[in-house]
């Protein structure tokens, strides 16, 4: 990894914070104030700092996936549905079989999230292959698709009765994430430091990243070298449907202990947004993942402490993407020149 | 080597229409003709880079023609391809990853489930050496260097195992004299070890330089194919603007089926 690589992403999240401190400025705060009550917020106490670590879990989670996905140029936004489908996945297998041993049923329950997750991500890459309608669409319409079905079963056979919200029942305690005693945090986030290692190990000593790399770099050099696009874009799908899926598992059996309509809106969209801070490195998707958790933690501390809306979160994640992708043009153009 | 083969193209337009012959072990068989005349496709179909309408390719007796570029590898063919730029290389990987491009999948690069990077290093190391490539160092990005250098990486990638057949499409294309040199060494070199060399190239003096053999491929067709010793230039001239045909008739004696 070279000194750049690490140096565009944090140039564009301290430039993406000068910005939005001249909004602020203009709605005539004072914005060093509005940062500080954002990092107290965020990262003030140890029961903030969990939260913020759990907010994080399923982005990282997600975005490394993602950030597999782009290294060979496969364009997977589906992390929406994936995420969705996880989590259903994952509640229908603890309310079904709240019998399992204590220790099993998390396990399986996450289990069933990833095996969700990865069979949307695979579907879509079969569209992909046999239909040549490109990932990007497939993955980005099957979003809508996904949400649709957990709604869809929130209404129906999952949902819990007389609720008024579609909810579904609470799940056994038995399947709960553990949790660091007296805290909110849950273990799902030693799960994604876990993933982002393997992720790391997968994409750099493993002959399946390499097989990314190649297929990324040059779709030619990569069948030169018989590597074969389809499986490898099946391949790199489903596992980062797998962890997609995995991250609505971590959320729902760590977070909520129900499946909720919307418990996921946005995650695999920022995911995509978090690979890209992450400059597509599954390291460097952790810190990327905790900042947007400390970000949306902080947020309404800010608005709270100074009166600035919390949405300036959203801007400073949004001016953050602009940037990056705005220094990657940049990059892919002298390197063509 | 080559049976009868027939490649169609993605609009369906005939590229390569019933082409056979066949390389020895030890020798250099030029196949020249004007750019886009079937080269392309020949050397893919041979490759395993695509699969033949129709026909086969056989390599020491065994016919590949199935199994795509593992079925290649396994039968120690090397191709160095003629596009260096997206296809024999990955311009943004480092040398030691070029160099392992084929080969990433196989012990010793591959170690158990993982790659032994420390294998790749010694064996740039190693490849850098013998081949005189110009570079700071195994882990220096392909894209930093000159045409000959990225082209000795693509040969020493392909000729460092000593392979037994190689299909090199025009593998001095757009390099200086000495680098040339260097490339026609090399292919030389891997006759003398016994190699069985398909040369593809549109520069007939190079093809003259080191070929055994010349074959003219005009139209997706073998129109000539005649011994280095018998070369009449005129003749040659001819058959590659597809005025003239000359086969041998016997293909006891070059090995050849008219198509």
């Amino acid at each position: 990894m070279t000194a750049r690589a690490v140096g565009w992403p944090v140039l564009a999240v301290v430039l993406a914070l000068a910005l939005t401190a001249l909004l602020i400025l203009a709605a005539g705060k004072n914005p060093l104030l509005a940062y500080a009550a954002l990092a107290r917020g965020a990262l003030g106490s140890w029961d903030r700092f969990g939260v913020g670590l759990n907010k994080a879990t399923p982005y990282v989670l997600t975005g490394v996936g993602v950030a597999l996905c782009f290294r060979a140029k496969v364009i997977n936004i589906g992390g929406e549905g994936q995420i969705a489908l996880g989590g259903l996945a994952a509640t229908w297998m603890a309310l079904t079989f709240p019998q399992a041993p204590p220790v099993a049923l998390p396990l399986l329950a996450l289990a069933a999230g990833a095996v969700a997750g990865a069979g949307w991500a695979a579907l879509a890459a079969i569209i992909r292959l046999h239909r040549h309608v490109h990932e990007v669409l497939v993955t980005l319409l099957m979003n809508f698709v996904g949400v649709l079905i957990v709604s869809e079963a929130l209404q129906g056979s999952l949902g819990e009765p007389g609720a008024g919200f579609p909810q579904s029942p609470l799940i056994p305690p038995a399947a709960w994430l553990p949790r660091l005693p007296g805290s909110d945090l849950h273990v799902g986030i030693l799960v994604a430091v876990v993933v982002v290692v393997a992720g790391h190990a997968l994409l750099w000593h493993a002959p399946f990243g390499f097989r990314l790399r190649v297929l990324g770099a040059s779709v030619p050099a990569a069948t030169y070298a018989g590597i074969s696009e389809p499986r490898t874009l099946l391949g790199v799908m489903s596992l980062a449907g797998a962890l997609a899926g995995l991250a609505g598992g971590v959320e729902v059996l760590g977070v909520h202990y129900r499946l909720i309509e919307g418990f996921s809106t946005g995650f695999g969209f920022n995911a995509v947004a978090i690979a890209l801070l992450g400059a597509l490195n599954p390291i460097a998707v952790l810190p990327a993942g905790l900042f947007f958790g400390f970000l949306e933690t902080g947020a309404l501390a800010m608005q709270r402490a100074i009166g600035v809306p919390s949405s300036l979160v959203s801007v400073i994640q949004g001016l953050t993407m602009v940037l990056i992708l705005a220094a990657m043009g940049l990059a892919a153009r002298r390197s063509r020149a | 080597m080559v049976a009868d083969l027939a490649a169609v193209d993605a609009a369906g337009i005939e590229r390569l229409r019933g082409v056979s012959f066949s390389v020895r072990a030890g020798e250099v068989l030029a196949l020249v003709g004007v750019d886009g005349n079937g080269q392309a496709e020949l050397a893919s179909l041979i490759s395993g880079v695509d699969r033949p309408a129709r026909g086969a390719v056989f390599v020491d007796g065994a016919d590949v023609t199935a199994g795509g570029v593992a079925a290649r590898r396994a039968a120690r063919l090397a191709h160095v391809p003629a596009d260096r730029a997206t296809t024999g290389l990955v311009a943004d990987m480092t040398i030691a990853e070029n160099l392992a491009l084929r080969a990433f999948g196989d012990p010793p690069l591959r170690h158990g489930p993982w790659l032994d990077l420390g294998a790749m290093a010694d064996l740039a190391r190693e490849r850098i050496a013998e081949f005189a490539i110009r570079a700071p160092g195994p882990e220096t990005a392909a894209r930093t260097l000159s045409g000959g250098n990225q082209q000795k990486i693509v040969l020493a990638r392909e000729l460092g195992s000593r392979p037994a057949v190689l299909v090199a499409e025009q593998p001095t294309r757009g390099l200086d004299p000495g680098a040339t040199r260097f490339v026609v060494d090399q292919v030389l070199a891997l006759r003398e070890a016994g190699g069985a060399i398909l040369y593809i190239s549109t520069e007939l003096e190079e093809a003259l330089l080191v070929a055994d053999r010349i074959g003219v491929l005009y139209g997706g067709r073998l129109v000539g194919l005649v011994r280095r010793e018998d070369v009449d230039l005129s003749r040659l001239g001819l058959m590659m603007a597809g005025a003239l045909e000359d086969l041998p008739d016997s293909a006891a004696l070059y090995g050849v089926r008219k198509s």
